[in-house]
């Protein structure tokens, strides 16, 4: 029985009862970082981090679209909480540019969920200030929104 | 890791987990999960009534569960089983977390 998943995102030849049970796993770590007694723990621990490799991926198959929108929705729990100590530690990782990826080029589902991990950031006084810091992350994040606005258009 | 999974039964979690081990619905709303929500006023009258989708899970299970994971031959059904109840479990997380070896094999299988 295969259990580890990295091997299988590049190339990506991820199985469907792969990806569901790794789903399974994210869908725990999930009820770990959404839990308040937890929550701290999970990001001293920097677990998010081993989620970036699928939020990175780029495969359309529903394997992989399951893969991003579980791990998103890890990270979604994380800031619905509104927590100063959550933005922070969003802001040390890469997590701005893979959201920002996933509203342009994800599913329905994922863009939603990647558009309100953006806007709890958004929301967060350092999240804001850290996003106006240099023009270049300004210009990105604006020219993202301005882009998805267009398309509803 | 064997020797774990056959042995013992997990002795950490069952304290913990006892607060919900009644019949009252895990709706204490600590975890912030609130499935029942709309139904939250309702269910404390009468959780016995509602159908299989609500039955309280037994600790017993979850801390069966929990030491499943260790084992590779039972883990995947484990995950699927826990994953399914995290909901209706409102420690879970801290069981996850504090038991042994579960948040290592949750990283492998990612990993």
């Amino acid at each position: 029985m295969i259990s580890s998943v990295y091997p299988y995102i590049t190339p990506p030849t991820l199985t469907a009862q792969q990806s569901n049970r790794v789903c399974n796993a994210l869908a725990l770590l999930q009820c770990i970082a959404s839990h308040p007694e937890t929550r701290s723990l999970f990001i001293q621990a920097n677990i998010p981090l081993f989620l970036y490799p699928f939020l990175n991926t780029k495969s359309s198959t529903r394997p992989f679209e399951y893969l991003r929108l579980t791990s998103l929705g890890v990270i979604g729990a994380l800031v619905k909480t509104d927590e100063t100590e959550v933005i922070n530690f969003l802001l040390t990782t890469e997590i701005i540019p893979l959201s920002l990826r996933i509203m342009q080029s994800g599913s329905e589902l994922s863009k939603t969920v990647a558009t309100f991990i953006l806007q709890k950031i958004l929301a967060d006084d350092c999240g804001l200030n850290y996003i106006c810091q240099t023009f270049d992350r300004f210009s990105h994040v604006a020219m993202v929104l301005g882009r998805m606005v267009l398309q509803q258009v | 890791m064997n020797m774990a999974s056959s042995t013992s039964s997990t002795p950490s979690p069952n304290p913990i987990i006892n607060s919900n081990g009644g019949s009252g619905p895990p709706s204490a709303g600590a975890s912030g999960q609130n499935s029942s929500g709309i139904l939250g006023q309702q269910q404390q009258s009468s959780g016995p009534n509602n159908p299989a989708n609500d039955t309280p899970v037994s600790p017993e299970r979850i801390a069966c569960w929990i030491t499943e994971l260790l084992s590779s031959t039972t883990r995947e059904n484990a995950l699927m089983e826990l994953s399914r109840k995290r909901e209706k479990v409102v420690d879970l997380a801290v069981l996850l977390w504090h038991s042994f070896g579960s948040v290592a094999v949750l990283l492998h299988e990612v990993m």
